[in-house]
């Protein structure tokens, strides 16, 4: 045999020990009857209203709410679905879809563009269409309201009609993380 | 961390992208390895020349190890990764037509496109016959192929052994297949010498 063949050979016969000796997949343990029984008879996994509640109002970015009540319940709920982009977005869109769901969306451009355009909105040029202007003074609030940055309103001194951000969204921000 | 694509942290452009210089890049190697050269493919059938074998045995086994390894680490979530679905007939009878078309025109589906990118005629023919296979795939899918799914199938999984462990067998048999062929190559060259492909000038 070939030098190289040999090298190629114990390379990969190393490497299939290693992997052989790997901790097994899966970085999550599934639990066993036993151990699940443990952790219910513990109560441990449930959290208070009150907890919940000021997690919300702090804007804790860790939660992640899931609505799990059945289909009649949330029927009037405006489920929106968003991924990083679009594409897992959508998927989830269309079986709900299929499903007979009504009142289902898919968040545009998913969390890459909250990111680009509602936390890093992009001034336009003074050129710019009326429409597009009053966008980013939106944009700039909801910054603002988001991340609780002063947004400095220098460039904008000519028309002071400030956009109020509804502050009822935050009840339905809760809602679509929910469904997601 | 990974897959990238599958968790939307790369774009859907970037993605083609990176497709189009992994496909480039395993192009030139596999140009450059001489294996558009459809007598070193069917060297396999004759017994003079198993490059082939080794290398696309030693390319299953780096991507399984790797990926798995990655897996183990938590750098990729194997369960993300594109799993397709295994078709026990159609894979034999497809099998059968592939074996014949590589013994017989010497290319197999990946080398073919090599082949045809240089301007070899023959492999610009099994590029149109590569390309029939996918639609005649496309179009009998849901009348044929939908019924003889037999869904996500894990070896390992089905003779109830971890996946690491199924791969270490695997690299064994290579190991052992590696030393074979070398000694069937040898001998069969010993007896009725073939000059090197890379001397005789195609």
């Amino acid at each position: 045999m070939k030098k190289t063949d040999i090298i190629v050979i114990s390379i990969l016969f190393l490497a299939s020990f290693w992997l052989l000796l790997a901790p097994t997949s899966g970085n999550q343990k599934m639990l066993n009857s036993k151990e699940m029984l443990q952790e219910i008879q513990k109560k441990n996994h449930f959290v208070s209203v009150d907890n919940l509640a000021k997690r919300i109002i702090e804007n804790d970015p860790s939660i992640l709410l899931i609505d799990v009540r059945n289909a009649k319940e949330q029927e009037n709920m405006n489920i929106i679905f968003y991924s990083n982009g679009t594409t897992q977005a959508s998927e989830a869109w269309m079986m709900v879809r299929q499903m007979g769901f009504k009142n289902v969306n898919v968040l545009q451009g998913g969390v890459n563009e909250w990111f680009s355009l509602i936390l890093n909105p992009e001034e336009p040029s003074i050129t710019e269409t009326k429409l597009e202007i009053e966008n980013y003074k939106f944009r700039m609030s909801a910054k603002q309201y988001f991340t609780g940055v002063k947004v400095d309103n220098q460039q904008n001194s000519g028309s002071s009609t400030s956009i109020k951000v509804n502050t009822s969204k935050k009840k339905k921000k809760g809602a679509s993380g929910g469904c997601s | 961390m990974g897959p990238l694509f599958p968790q939307e942290l790369i774009s859907e452009t970037i993605n083609l992208l990176l497709a189009f210089f992994i496909g480039t890049g395993f192009g030139l190697a596999l140009e450059g390895a001489g294996f558009t050269n459809t007598r070193k493919l069917a060297g396999v059938f004759y017994g003079y020349d198993f490059v082939v074998l080794k290398v696309f045995f030693t390319a299953a086994l780096t991507a399984a190890i790797g990926l798995f390894l990655m897996n183990s680490y938590g750098l990729m979530d194997i369960k993300l990764t594109f799993y397709p679905q295994t078709f026990w007939i159609p894979t034999v009878v497809a099998g059968i037509i592939m074996a014949l078309g590589f013994v017989v025109g010497g290319f197999c589906p990946g080398t073919s496109v090599c082949a045809a990118a240089t301007g070899k005629i023959d492999g610009i023919v099994f590029v149109g016959g590569v390309l029939i296979g996918v639609l005649g795939y496309a179009f009998s899918y849901e009348t044929v192929f939908e019924k003889l799914s037999l869904g996500q199938v894990n070896i390992a999984e089905w003779i109830g052994i971890s996946n690491g462990l199924f791969i270490f067998i695997v690299t064994m048999v290579a190991v052992v297949a590696f030393v074979v062929v070398t000694k069937i190559q040898k001998a069969l060259n010993d007896k009725n010498p073939v000059a090197e492909i890379e001397n005789l000038g195609l």
